[in-house]
Parts: C-alpha cells; sequence; structure tokens
C-alpha cells in the first residue's frame, strides 16, 4: 500500500489522511499531468481529462494500467502522464491527493464528430523495458547483481528513478549468465526482452520481480512470503462507522489441479542437483486449507518447477512464494470499495468480515480506481493460517 | 393621464471570445435556476451510509424571455454552442451555453416581425483573471 504520507502528501498528519479516507463525507476530482523523466510535472493535464480508471494486476509482468478518456490528443507513446485523485472532506477541513502511477499511453481509440473523445488505454513504465534487447545479453561471475541491473536498465529509455532495496547490495552472480538473443526455450522466435533477464538476475538473489510505484520509481525488494508480512490494514465490512467496504462481497474458489506437493530445481546450475544442493522439496501440504491432501481426501497434486536462483536460500525463498500462492489460489474475495487510492504493488490485508467468516489475511490480487467519486474494486487471495 | 408603462428587466448575452458582441433580450421574469452536484449517499457493508460526490457544480437556467424582434432572436440562433456572459441587470451573472435557441414568429409589432424565444442555459466553469 502506499504510506499515509508519501508524496504528494508529505509533511501530513498520519491520522488525518486516514480520517477522510474513511470520513462520513467525501469529495472527489480527479485531474492528469505531464511529467518528464524524473517525475517532475511539467504540463497540467487534467482540463483534457474527461473519465477514467486506474488498474492494478499482480499476475501480469507490466504491473499497472489506465484507461483514459480525453478530449484532445496528447503525445501517444511518448509523453508520461500521471493520473491523481484528489480527496477532500468539509468536515474535516482536508485535502490530499494520491498520484495512481505513470504511464505511457499507447492505445487511442480516436472519434470524432461526437464529442471528439479519445479513449486511450496505457501502460505504466515496465512497459519501456517489455521490448527486446537485440543481442545476447552476459552477466559475468562475481558482479553485483543490483549495480548490473541498473546499468540494464540505464541502456534503456526508463529513466534514472530505480530504486532497489540495499539489502542485496553486496549480492553477487554465482556463475556467468547468458541470456541469448532468441532464447532456447519458450516457444517461436520471441526475441529475450530487457525485462526478462532483470527479472531473473533479481529473482536469483531471492529479490521480487521489479514494479514501478505509484510515482513512476522502479522498485525491488527482498521477497518476503505473504505469511509471513504484517497486514498493511484493517479492510473491516463490520466497523459500522468506518467500513469503506460496499454492501456486496464476493468469494470465489477453484480448487482445480493446484498443487499440494512440490519439487523445486535450481535452473541452469552446472551440477546435477540434489537436494540441498539445486533442489528443494518442501513438506506436502498435508492440512492447511482447502488445497490440501487431507481436506482433498488423500488426493495428491504434485507440480515440479524449474526456478532461475543462484543459490539454495534463493531457490528455498521463491519456492516458499509459490508454495504460499498455491495455498492462497483456492480463495478469492472481490470487494467494492470507496475511493481509496491508497492500494499499491502487492498490498496485504487483515480482512474482516464476520457474514463470510473468520477475519483473514488476504494478499491483493488486483484492483481498480475509478478517476471519479464510483466505487473502486479490489480482489484478494486469502491467505490460510 | 400618462398610458402605463411597464419596464421589463433585461437580458444581456456577450459572447465570451468577443464581448463586444452582444445582444439585449427582455425577461418576463426569472425561472428557477437548477444547482446540480453529482454524488450520493452511498449505502455500505455493515448499513453504513456515507456521503460521496463529485467535486464541482452545474447550474441551468431556463429564463422566460419576453417578444423580440425576428432579427434578435436569428442573433441568438447563430449563439447556440458558444461560450456566453449572461448578465441579467440585477447583479446576476454566469458563463454558460445555450444548444438550441426554438422560436416562434407571432404578429407585426409597430412594423417589426416579433417572435418568442425559449433558451435553456447551462453554465460552464469559467475562471476570471484579475
Amino acid at each position: 500500500m502506499q504510506s499515509l504520507t508519501a508524496a504528494p502528501r508529505e509533511g501530513m498528519d498520519p491520522d488525518v489522511v486516514m480520517a477522510l479516507l474513511t470520513g462520513d463525507d467525501l469529495e472527489v476530482s480527479a485531474g492528469l499531468e505531464r511529467v518528464d523523466n524524473d517525475g517532475r510535472m511539467v504540463e497540467d493535464l487534467s482540463a483534457a481529462l474527461v473519465d477514467g480508471s486506474v488498474s492494478w494486476d499482480g499476475s501480469v509482468d507490466v504491473h499497472r494500467e489506465c484507461s483514459l478518456v480525453l478530449n484532445r490528443e496528447i503525445g501517444w507513446d511518448r509523453d508520461r502522464v500521471r493520473p491523481y485523485l484528489d480527496l477532500s472532506s468539509d468536515l474535516l477541513g482536508v485535502r490530499a491527493r494520491w498520484w495512481l502511477g505513470v504511464f505511457i499511453l499507447t492505445s487511442p481509440s480516436e472519434s470524432w464528430g461526437a464529442g471528439d473523445e479519445r479513449t486511450v488505454a496505457g501502460l505504466d513504465l515496465l512497459h519501456l523495458l517489455a521490448c527486446p534487447i537485440g543481442n545476447t545479453l552476459t552477466a559475468t561471475k562475481g558482479t553485483k547483481v543490483l549495480a548490473w541491473c541498473r546499468d540494464l536498465v540505464a541502456r534503456t529509455s526508463f529513466g534514472p528513478r530505480v530504486f532497489f532495496d540495499s539489502a542485496g547490495e553486496d549480492a553477487t552472480f554465482t556463475e556467468d549468465m547468458v541470456w541469448p538473443l532468441i532464447p532456447a526455450t519458450g516457444g517461436g522466435l520471441a526475441s529475450t526482452t530487457w525485462l526478462q533477464p532483470l527479472a531473473e538476475a533479481l529473482s536469483s538473489i531471492g529479490f521480487e520481480k521489479p514494479w514501478v510505484d505509484e510515482a513512476g520509481q522502479m522498485r525491488a525488494r527482498p521477497l518476503v512470503p505473504v505469511s509471513q508480512r504484517t497486514p498493511e490494514h484493517v479492510l473491516s465490512a463490520d466497523d459500522v462507522a468506518r467500513t469503506i467496504l460496499g454492501p456486496v462481497r464476493q468469494r470465489q474458489r477453484d480448487l482445480t489441479q493446484i498443487p499440494n506437493a512440490w519439487i523445486f530445481v535450481a535452473q541452469g546450475w552446472d551440477l546435477t542437483p540434489v537436494e540441498g544442493d539445486g533442489l528443494y522439496t518442501p513438506p506436502d501440504n498435508l492440512s492447511v486449507g482447502p488445497t490440501s491432501i487431507t481436506a482433498r481426501n488423500g488426493h495428491r497434486v504434485l507440480a515440479v518447477r524449474e526456478l532461475p536462483a543462484q543459490t539454495q536460500a534463493a531457490l528455498v525463498a521463491q519456492a516458499a512464494t509459490i508454495v504460499e500462492a498455491d495455498q492462497r489460489a483456492a480463495s478469492k474475495r472481490t470487494v467494492e470499495i470507496n475511493p481509496f487510492p491508497m492500494m499499491g504493488h502487492g498490498d496485504v490485508y487483515q480482512l474482516e468480515d464476520a457474514e463470510v467468516g473468520a477475519p483473514v489475511k488476504a494478499a491483493a490480487a488486483a484492483w481498480t480506481v475509478h478517476l471519479n467519486e464510483s466505487n473502486g474494486s479490489l480482489t484478494m487471495k486469502e491467505v490460510p493460517t | 393621464m400618462a398610458p402605463a408603462v411597464l419596464k421589463l428587466r433585461q437580458l444581456w448575452i456577450n459572447d465570451a471570445a468577443d464581448p463586444a458582441d452582444y445582444v439585449v433580450v427582455p425577461m418576463l421574469r426569472d425561472s428557477m435556476r437548477t444547482p446540480k452536484v453529482r454524488g450520493e449517499a452511498r449505502e455500505n457493508a455493515a448499513g453504513r451510509v456515507r456521503l460521496v460526490r463529485r467535486a464541482g457544480r452545474t447550474e441551468a437556467w431556463a429564463p422566460q424571455l419576453g417578444v423580440v424582434p425576428l432579427d434578435v432572436a436569428l442573433d441568438l440562433k447563430d449563439r447556440c454552442g458558444r461560450l456566453q456572459t449572461f448578465r441579467d441587470g440585477v447583479g446576476g451573472k454566469l458563463h454558460g451555453v445555450f444548444w438550441e435557441a426554438p422560436y416562434v414568429l407571432l404578429g407585426r409589432m409597430n412594423g417589426v416581425q416579433s417572435a418568442r424565444v425559449t433558451l435553456a442555459i447551462t453554465e460552464i466553469t469559467h475562471s476570471e483573471e484579475v
């Protein structure tokens, strides 16, 4: 989730910001800015914004997407635009702004004669790395991974705002790495994109895949299984004084072929992997959640997966996240939510809804915020305990 | 005894792009202005009801106009869909637009063809530099 006092809300009292988000009265307005590569506003485009929405999806490589309705053309596939939402309350006498991401508008659909409106979809700045490198890429054993990743990004048009967690600063490649122009596997003649080696290099030291935050800054941090993360916010459907959830909440379950047993193999190691050295077999899921072997009346669903890990520890860290995700996949919760622009990347919530069941921890899977006063939506995956 | 004289209020309509271009029409009486805000008393879970609204406001105004010479009615027709400034002579001022100016021909008055016009004005958000 965004920090309550992240830019452009620096200096505000976090309690007041939270009171604004959950208070009795809420006024909503939206705007749009063109920004430069450093994230500085260079043009206010709010007069051109008719309507729109911003969505986030944790299951794809380029996580944020926007859909805007504009009344004039702006630089398609060139300009960087930053939609924002302003919330205010008469009761509290407070007004605050939330940025919702920085986007390249890639897919305009224009019409003339009926309002001259342009509907355009945009992708967040990771889109700039989702194109082929056009060459074979290598990394030498002993090179610092995060420095190598920064150099890689610097060769693209992404810009200078790259912030990786310093916890991995000293980690190095433990062997030479090669990303060929055309990958040996993966199908067809799909060339290696800038995003693939970046994500694999970060994964190899136990980091999550790169993502871009609400201000357009690239981020990556050590992968922490959701079960070990503290919920960032309590979403309560039971709190009559403060709930921001709509009256209709949904729970969906799909138990089809979700693994409850796993074997993980490190990708590309020279030696034949053995357990503890390039191979990791976590305990079978005997009893956690509705996909466990016990819950399925003894049915064991095994998955064998190869992961791009440099070390056994990185292999185990990646495996733990997958195991948890497989357990979470069992239950999905979708809620309508009042304008709540706090939602960010990979958020973890405590979900309280007595009508549905006991309180649960839930990890965001997808969300949408509308650039108007409409309710947004939030889909989460439950984390079994 | 001098004949009674009825003086009507007047509505001044200036073209926003060229304020020197104006027309004056008599106004029989002011009609209701309708300010409108988008929002609702939103029902949430647990029975909570919360006020959620969109910033901004629109205002509609349909003044009832007096009889005008036909050339004034035709002038108003040319102003359809263009931003105008409306002043009612008693301090009321509004920037707005009307999309149609239906008129009906009446008889000749003082040798001039007359008509009655109806306007439905929608306020347009406007700011003036001081």
